[in-house]
């Protein structure tokens, strides 16, 4: 069932069992989990089925620290979320992401990687994704061609990564029937939710204000909302709550909005090899994956460093490719997206498949993806302000990095030279600022992955975390968040395939929940009896 | 024929018989002397860009008298000679391979124009641009 919230009466209430508030890649993915099932669940999108630039509009934000893209840019606003933007790439999480590693502050997750093991399973069945192995030696034996870089294995381990197919990336196409003809999902568009409000006692969410700019204001009561916007916007709805709570709902302790994590790309090395390679086994390959090569948590605790994976793209194509921090640089996505399919156009298509599927080079570039260490000071905060259309302080990002960041890029770096050394097969070169140990700055050409992760993380210990560990806010019973919000940690891994596993678990445990809540209901009603 | 005929005619011959020779012997004092040549990074950079590279490694450390044996003192440690001089310029550099290899392993590595290089073969760009 959809209906546009523009053209409902104003000052409509809808009541729900459950209210999950954003629809794109964690908010789609609980609702398809209710599908069928006995419980009125309510999915709120703030835009429409389509883009639409006033409510995008919505999103802009100023930066500050490290730069960054536009915030109006670096999500999308309408049904499908984020997916939108997104190329597609999943993997795992590694294990060392989820454990305490004691050179990394606030590192840790409050469960461990296990616990994930069997939602992977079912997000990589939801994203269509074929069969299930992150293991390495599964794909060499069903390729004899592909040959991984003969480098220590106590070093550099081969991760890998799955591709989705373009189906099934794209949240709002692929799963938009689902929904909508769904007899128990009734999504609402056009429903901006700029308040939450809380009984007395500020333990519980009785109502979710919507709003949109035909004016219109309306009431969602249900017995649990879910909160799945996204990093930026979840943390943003919590500050902006402040009727009942001055400092916002789940901020007792002054921790939402703080911890933003990006994954950060840098392009700062060149691989030279002495024969040259199409280095096969690190380029996309049927069906639908390719390696990177991943740091051991040996190697980051010897050298107490993040972690951090490295992938290659020949020189000379590379050298064509601006950063995309240069390149996407307008407020409007739809402008950026143009400019990168120009940049692409313009280093030659064909010349680009048939770079990355068989030539082989002596020269390639070598883009790390970094993991950031948690930060208290990388923070999202309301603008005092200004406000959007609709009344609500805009968000602003404030991305900063510790000194370990830096650091462990040139590490990582330097540890590729010497395992290229000791294998005798090339060399590293390493761009200068990146090598000067007198100052954190990072490259300029650093990049983001417009993947926002921490704002509201998860921890049991509510001193140090927003949620917990099955994410519902520390205070108030009937409130989670879903997505990468909540992580505690970014890893090094691209997050949706994460946020998906994620939103699955917390969807079960939401079930869970509710059933144990229907037989108190029942053994209640008969001990009236 | 006459006597200057065939002297002009033999030494134009002996001209296009020693050039070569004089030619290879002369590039094998600097391109072919293993001590000059660091192979991994000549598959792809010039002889220009290694110069450089020697020089900044040089200046980068602190001034030392005899530079040339210096660097040439580092790169030869604990290597044992050999005998036919031809035979010695494949085993030293074999033996250098292998030394810069340990370099790695050990962690003697030097981060020089942004290369990162084994101390051995940063010694081998550092003769290299004293030549």
């Amino acid at each position: 069932m959809h209906q546009d919230a523009r053209y409902m009466d104003n000052d409509s209430v809808i009541d729900g069992d459950i209210c999950i508030i954003g629809a794109g890649a964690a908010g789609i993915s609980i609702a398809l989990e209710w599908d069928n099932l006995p419980y009125k669940v309510i999915l709120l999108e703030g835009g429409g089925l389509e883009y639409d630039d006033r409510v995008q509009e919505l999103f802009r934000g100023k930066t500050t620290g490290q730069r960054y893209y536009p915030l109006k840019s670096s999500r999308l606003h309408f049904f499908g979320g984020t997916t939108g933007h997104w190329g597609g790439l999943c993997s795992i999480f590694e294990p060392s992401a989820f454990e305490k590693r004691d050179w990394i502050s606030e590192s840790g997750w409050p469960f461990p990687a296990t616990e994930l093991g069997p939602y992977y399973q079912r997000a990589h069945k939801r994203l269509e994704l074929g069969e299930y192995s992150f293991e390495v030696d599964h794909w060499i034996g069903k390729n004899a061609s592909l040959t991984p870089l003969p480098l220590n294995k106590e070093v550099f381990y081969n991760k890998i990564w799955r591709y989705c197919v373009p189906e099934a990336m794209k949240f709002g196409k692929k799963f938009r029937d689902n929904i909508i003809r769904s007899k128990n999902i009734q999504l609402f568009t056009y429903a901006n939710v700029v308040n939450l409000e809380t009984s007395d006692n500020a333990q519980k969410i009785t109502e979710a204000t919507i709003r949109n700019y035909a004016g219109k204001t309306h009431r969602v009561r249900a017995k649990y909302f879910v909160l799945a916007c996204c990093a930026i916007q979840n943390s943003r709805i919590l500050l902006s709550s402040t009727k009942q709570v001055t400092t916002g709902l789940g901020n007792e302790n002054d921790l939402v909005g703080r911890y933003f994590m990006e994954n950060i790309e840098i392009k700062s090395a060149e691989l030279w090899l002495k024969e040259p390679d199409a280095l096969q086994l690190y380029m996309r390959n049927a069906p639908n994956f390719k390696a990177e090569l991943a740091l051991t948590l040996q190697k980051q605790q010897e050298l107490k460093i993040l972690n951090g994976m490295l992938s290659f793209d020949p020189l000379d194509l590379a050298r064509k490719i601006p950063p995309f921090i240069k390149s996407w640089t307008e407020e409007d996505p739809r402008e950026n997206r143009k400019k990168m399919e120009k940049i692409y156009s313009n280093a030659g298509e064909s010349r680009l498949s048939k770079m990355l599927h068989s030539n082989k080079h002596s020269s390639f570039e070598i883009t790390m993806r970094l993991e950031q260490a948690p930060n208290s000071l990388s923070r999202i905060t309301l603008d005092d302000i200004e406000k959007d259309e609709l009344g609500m302080p805009r968000a602003n990002l404030n991305w900063v990095f510790t000194s370990l960041e830096k650091k462990s890029a040139r590490t990582l770096y330097n540890l590729l030279g010497r395992q290229m050394g000791i294998a005798g097969i090339g060399r590293v070169k390493i761009e200068e600022i990146l090598l000067d140990e007198t100052n954190s700055t990072m490259p300029s050409t650093t990049s983001g992955g417009w993947h926002h992760m921490g704002t509201t993380r998860m921890s049991d210990d509510p001193k140090k975390g927003v949620v917990n560990s099955d994410g519902r806010l520390h205070n108030i019973y009937n409130l989670y968040v879903a997505g990468s919000s909540c992580f505690p940690n970014g890893a090094a891994v691209n997050p949706t395939f994460s946020i998906v596993a994620l939103s699955l678990r917390l969807s079960d445990h939401l079930k869970k929940t509710m059933q144990s809540e229907t037989i108190l209901d029942v053994v209640r009603v008969q001990a009236k009896r | 024929m006459k006597r200057a005929q065939f002297i002009r005619i033999a030494a134009a011959a002996t001209a296009v018989l020693a050039l070569p020779a004089f030619y290879y012997y002369s590039r094998k004092n600097t391109c072919r002397n293993p001590l000059l040549r660091p192979t991994a990074l000549a598959c792809f950079c010039d002889e220009q860009t290694i110069r450089k590279i020697g020089e900044d490694y040089i200046s980068a450390k602190p001034v030392i008298s005899d530079e040339k044996r210096t660097f040439e003192e580092k790169i030869l440690k604990g290597y044992n000679g050999f005998s036919s001089q031809e035979t010695d310029d494949i085993r030293i550099s074999n033996w250098i391979e292998d030394k810069i290899r340990r370099d790695f392993i050990d962690g003697r590595t030097v981060v020089v124009d942004g290369w990162v290089l084994s101390e051995t073969e940063a010694c081998q760009c550092a003769l290299l641009s004293l030549n």
